[in-house]
């Protein structure tokens, strides 16, 4: 990789900065493209890089691109062939396993691993870790056997003494008076309080208006509940070699890890992430289970497997922060917001890492804002799709409900007065008229013990993707195609549309093309964070696929004694575009090839001046609240989501179903539960961890808005992210207008409704 | 997981006499005994599968004036019996409404009644609870937020099957099979009289002890004035367990209600038999309001919880809407 090729970092904290970095400085001397979308579509100057072809403009038509294609992968998926590296079984495999404390902070004092080692099968049992425990379930020791039964009876074998201390397992513990401290150095609590100036001139812009609203928004720790859990199947090969498979989101990021650990060049290592069993934002790093196997591996000389198990999954897999959202905003009876305090409070346990983006989306005026962390005795917090954004999307849409109910203002109404975004500002009223949203009754007006609501929220992201990707295009004499690039398909369908955009570039059909994703032995590209795998491979995919056309055309071009730009590709043909009599099969032209093959490296350089430096989307729902039993139906979702140019429909739309259904649960269901006793998580399992399951999903659609947004010669946007943001949000805004009054806390489980119906009436 | 030694039987005689051995398990389809084993928190010598068991497998079907099964009945055969369906919906719908297809097509209906509790403490062999022989019951100061509103004393378990309140509405019967020594034999046991409180022995939940195999299942036929019902909140739609549950049987005769059972469950160690509301509600007719009064009157004497008062609220409404469905079968409106 060259020093001007920065690996895109994974969890953006300031995706703004990162764009202008990515950003190609002016185009000066450029050539106008059109970019934009129905009715809004700007002529933008951009200069296009040598090697890369011309971007795709509003307007264009594609053959490939654009069509509803089936995962190429998916016959493999659904018929189990796809191996994960859960699945690896290699000759010789070892199986290894954490020992791990069951207390949230204690000293382990003396660990005796005597009766494990005399287990059938067991070839270590030793110390592995810090012997300081912080969050209950952290490992002390490690396990390897010939099987994974003994592995595991070898595990509860060990005997082990603690000196159990006093914890602060949960927030509410963390945040008592007497509390432990979390970290010695340092009070539970930290972080950045109001600035006084802030808050005057809030105090300030809220006595001009007609209303101020005020309110609690509580979200609970939510854990990513990957299917396949963290972990990895690791063969180190003496002297000096590794092959790994991981379940990781960054192949790459891994890559240089094993090396490190291992002690040998990265030259050395091969990461493979062929299949991937969901990540979500946790699996950016090798891990504790990945290093451990890899140093058992080079110990043993044998191959070693090691994935958490479930319980241990929830602890150390990563998880969502909860948040404490307390919020003043003030509105004028045009439904201008012009003053906004908000305070916020999380914990993202042992590592930090709790925030909420609150403010966001909306002109919000004079805003005031202070943010706190609190350090818990609880396993770390990870990214977790679109990190911050669906807390402080719940929060602040949930104010502003109240906003517009005390002006007497449509909340839909009060949004688009208060978003100038040129693609939100399209979907508000699309979305409206496509759901329905005349239907939408006053806010507890319903009679009976059901009561219907709708209710809305709005999307945005950041992720144009940026430098970080080669693609390498190989075209075959005998007219097969190969695309390939070393970094992951996190099972959104990345490999498809790579194979897509080199047939579009090709003209020919996408059956003629092989994609290759998820081995570090191919073309460096991204970890999958910040939704910019598709922005960020694609546009070299295109630029590898056009280079190796133009290859192909140089040499048809030699045969009909002209020049390569007056031929194209398309149809599965070469065509020579001044005398339409000319024109030879894709085979045919391949099979001129002197060599046996064209191979070209396609580069990803820094992005175009765009339409809309971020993406949007707007998110209705409607709900069915039962005051009886406090269960909550949702029934019908419609997501408006803007990804830039839409490569593959079928995926894209798969993407935001699958952002509606993690949402769906995140608003009626998840929640770490952490026992005050012990610190351990009660619930980490797939049965009281409860997820939303086919029953409980609504009636869903999805639009896809059509925008080509330019900022590289694909025109696409990142989708991962986005469509997560709101979902929670429109529930609970509709669930307002059930009920006349908002359920202030996630997940909305039956208690908290009832408590919310009994605190209403007792109010009265 | 530990190794263990695994028989297959070929009748439920067989059975009994290899379950006699010490630290043996008994395995219907192993959706709830393979878990806990996984779990560390059953950990067997001997495993018996049941499943080999021919007459554990004896079809649903009338006799005598009963409905009988074989004990290795799945509950989708016991959802999807037009049999039951037309004499006892309640049982159909309590099959019916618990976890989930792949569950309901391997889970057996003895191994329904008999699944140790959900009790996420019971669960987790880190917690050295009562149950399992500890010193404390972790639910008492911890989280209880699905635990016990009732008889919550010693061990705050909910009774987690579906099946165990309705069949006790229905007067059921588990025909069992006893090992002494060589012989074998059967004996009837009253679903009503099945349960164990914790108050009598923390360690199980039922009265069933070593050597000891449910072979059948059987209810007597309703009459036809008599309408049953199971009803359950949850939080989940797809699978979830019942927060509160209730079965009712209800006969009507001249307009009023002739005899009433009613049985809650998910709310104490083991189904509860509502002998008050059950009196209160003979010689009445039914109505919305009287069944509303009813769901009120099954709280009477619930010490909820830190965590768990919901459970009051959603107690008085399944209790309504279980004799809402009870009475509208009885009158006709299905069955
Ligand atoms: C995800 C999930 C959700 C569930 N949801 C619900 C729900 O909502 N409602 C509900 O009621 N259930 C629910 N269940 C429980 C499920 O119904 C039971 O696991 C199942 O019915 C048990 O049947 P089995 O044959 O697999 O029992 P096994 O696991 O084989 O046995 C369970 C117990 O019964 C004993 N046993 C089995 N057969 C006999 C016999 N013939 N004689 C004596 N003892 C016997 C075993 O020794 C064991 O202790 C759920 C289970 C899961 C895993």
């Amino acid at each position: 990789m060259n020093a001007d090729d920065p690996v895109i970092p994974v969890d953006p904290q300031d995706p703004a900065q990162r764009r202008r970095r990515n950003q190609q400085d002016g185009a000066r001397g450029g050539k106008p493209f059109k970019f934009g979308q129905k009715g809004d579509v700007r002529e933008v100057a951009v200069n296009v890089p040598p090697d890369e072809p011309p971007p795709w403009q509003f307007g264009d038509t594609h053959a490939v691109v654009g069509q509803r294609t089936p995962r190429v992968d998916a016959v493999a998926k659904v018929t189990g062939k796809a191996r994960y590296a859960y699945d690896m079984n290699l000759p010789g495999m070892v199986w290894a396993a954490f020992v791990r404390c069951p207390h949230a902070r204690a000293k382990v004092t003396a660990v005796d691993y005597s009766e494990a080692m005399k287990i059938p099968g067991v070839l270590v049992a030793k110390d592995y870790g810090s012997k300081d425990i912080r969050y209950a379930l952290q490992h002390f020791g490690v396990v390897a056997a010939e099987t994974h039964a003994a592995c595991l009876e070898a595990v509860r074998a060990v005997k082990a003494t603690f000196e159990v201390l006093p914890h602060a397992a949960r927030m509410d513990q963390a945040l008592a008076p007497d509390a432990p401290r979390v970290h010695s150095e340092r009070p539970n609590k930290t972080g950045d309080d109001f600035r006084p100036e802030a808050v005057a001139a809030f105090e300030k812009a809220a006595q001009g208006c007609d209303a101020v609203v005020t309110g609690t928004a509580t979200t609970e720790v939510q854990t990513h509940m990957c299917l396949e859990p963290h972990g990895v199947t690791a063969r180190f090969e003496a002297p000096d070699r590794a092959t790994v498979w991981a379940s990781t989101q960054a192949t790459f990021g891994a890559r240089g890890e094993v090396a490190r650990v291992l002690k040998v060049p990265e030259a050395n290592v091969t990461v493979i992430a062929h299949y991937m069993g969901g990540g979500f934002g946790s699996k950016f790093s090798l891990g504790v289970a990945g290093a451990a196997a890899c140093t058992l591996s080079k110990e043993l000389g044998r191959p070693v497997k090691l994935m958490l198990e479930r319980r241990a999954e929830h602890a150390q897999g990563g998880n969502r922060p909860s948040s404490v959202q307390e919020m003043s905003l003030g509105v004028k009876k045009d439904g201008t917001l012009a003053a906004y305090k908000v305070s916020k409070t999380g914990t993202g346990g042992i590592g930090g890492g709790a925030g909420a983006a609150n403010p966001m989306i909306y002109d919000f005026g004079e805003v005031a804002e202070a943010d706190f962390e609190v350090a818990t005795n609880a396993g770390a917090a990870a990214a977790m799709r679109a990190p911050r954004h669906p807390q402080g999307s719940f929060a602040l849409e949930t104010i502003m409900n109240l906003a517009a109910e005390a002006i007497g203002m449509d909340p839909l109404e009060l949004r688009r007065k208060n978003d100038k975004h040129p693609i939100r500002a399209r979907q508000y009223v699309e979305g409206a008229k496509r759901f329905g949203w005349d239907k939408r009754t006053a806010s507890g007006s319903g009679k009976g013990p059901i009561k219907k609501g709708m209710g809305v929220a709005s999307s945005l992201w950041y992720a144009l993707g940026g430098r970080g990707a080669q693609v390498l295009c190989r075209i075959r004499k005998d007219g097969s195609v190969e695309i390939r690039n070393g970094a992951q398909d996190i099972g959104v369908g990345t490999k498809t549309i790579l194979a897509m955009v080199a047939a579009e570039e090709l003209g020919i059909p996408l059956s003629r093309v092989t994609p290759f994703l998820g081995d570090t032995n191919d073309p460096i590209g991204p970890a999958s964070g910040g939704s910019t795998t598709a922005p960020t491979i694609m546009p070299a995919a295109r630029t590898a696929a056009f280079m190796a056309g133009r290859s192909l055309r140089e040499i048809v071009a030699k045969t009909w004694d002209c020049g390569a730009d007056d031929l194209a590709l398309g149809g599965g043909k070469v065509i020579h575009l001044k005398d339409r009599s000319k024109s030879m099969t894709f085979e045919k032209a391949c099979a001129l090839m002197p060599g046996d093959e064209i191979a070209e490296l396609g580069k990803r350089t820094g992005n175009y001046a765009a339409y809309e430096g971020q993406t949007g989307g707007v998110h209705f729902a409607e709900v069915e609240v039962d005051t009886e039993d406090g269960t909550i139906a949702v029934t019908r979702y419609l997501a408006l989501q803007d990804a830039g140019t839409i490569l593959n429909p079928l995926t894209a739309e798969s993407q935001v179903n699958g952002a509606i259904v993690q949402g769906v649960s995140y608003a009626l269901f998840e929640e770490r539960i952490l026992d005050r006793q012990l610190g351990q998580q009660v619930n980490a399992d797939m049965e009281m961890y409860k997820i939303a399951g086919p029953k409980d999903m609504p009636r869903a659609e999805v639009i896809l808005t059509e925008v080509v947004n330019g900022a590289n010669n694909v025109g696409v946007a990142g989708l991962g992210e986005g469509p997560s943001v709101p979902v929670a949000a429109a529930i609970a805004g509709a669930v307002h207008n059930a009920l006349g009054f908002p359920v202030w806390s996630l997940p909305m489980t039956p208690d908290r409704v009832l408590a919310a119906i009994a605190g209403k009436e007792k109010g009265k | 997981m530990k190794d263990f030694t695994y028989v297959l039987p070929k009748d439920a005689a067989e059975a009994a006499r290899a379950a006699a051995a010490p630290n043996c398990a008994l395995k219907g389809a192993g959706t709830d005994l393979v878990d806990r084993m996984k779990e560390g928190v059953t950990r067997p010598d001997t495993v018996v599968n049941l499943l080999t068991a021919t007459d554990l497998r004896s079809p649903i079907r009338e006799e005598n004036g009963r409905i009988v099964m074989g004990g290795a009945i799945t509950l989708a055969e016991v959802a999807e019996s037009e049999l039951i369906r037309k004499v006892a919906p309640g049982l159909a719908d309590a099959a019916a409404e618990a976890a989930t297809p792949q569950i309901r097509n391997r889970g057996t209906v003895a191994g329904n009644l008999c699944q140790r509790p959900r009790c996420w403490y019971f669960r987790n062999d880190t917690y050295a609870c009562s149950k399992k022989g500890g010193e404390t019951c972790y639910s008492i100061e911890g989280e209880n937020k699905y635990h016990a509103i009732f008889e919550n004393v010693t061990c705050n378990i909910v009774h987690p099957s579906n099946l165990a309140p309705i069949l006790q509405v229905l007067g059921g019967t588990l025909h069992v099979v006893t090992a002494k020594g060589t012989d074998v034999v059967p004996s009837d046991i009253a679903v009503k009289d099945f349960w164990v409180r914790p108050e009598e022995d923390i360690s199980r939940e039922n009265i069933l002890v070593a050597g000891q195999v449910i072979r059948e299942v059987s209810f007597p036929i309703p009459r036809g004035t008599t309408g049953s019902s199971y009803v359950e909140t949850r939080e989940k739609a797809s699978f979830d367990w019942a927060l509160t549950s209730c079965a009712a049987a209800l006969t009507l005769e001249g307009g009023k209600i002739a005899s009433a059972s009613v049985v809650l469950s998910s709310v104490a160690p083991t189904p509860l038999q509502l002998e008050a509301v059950e009196k209160w509600l003979v010689g009445k007719a039914p109505s919305d309001a009287l069944f509303r009064e009813a769901g009120t009157k099954a709280t009477d004497g619930a010490t909820p919880m830190r965590d768990n008062a919901y459970k009051i609220t959603l107690t008085a409404v399944v209790v309504r809407r279980a004799l809402s469905a009870a009475a509208a079968r009885a009158t006709g409106g299905g069955k």
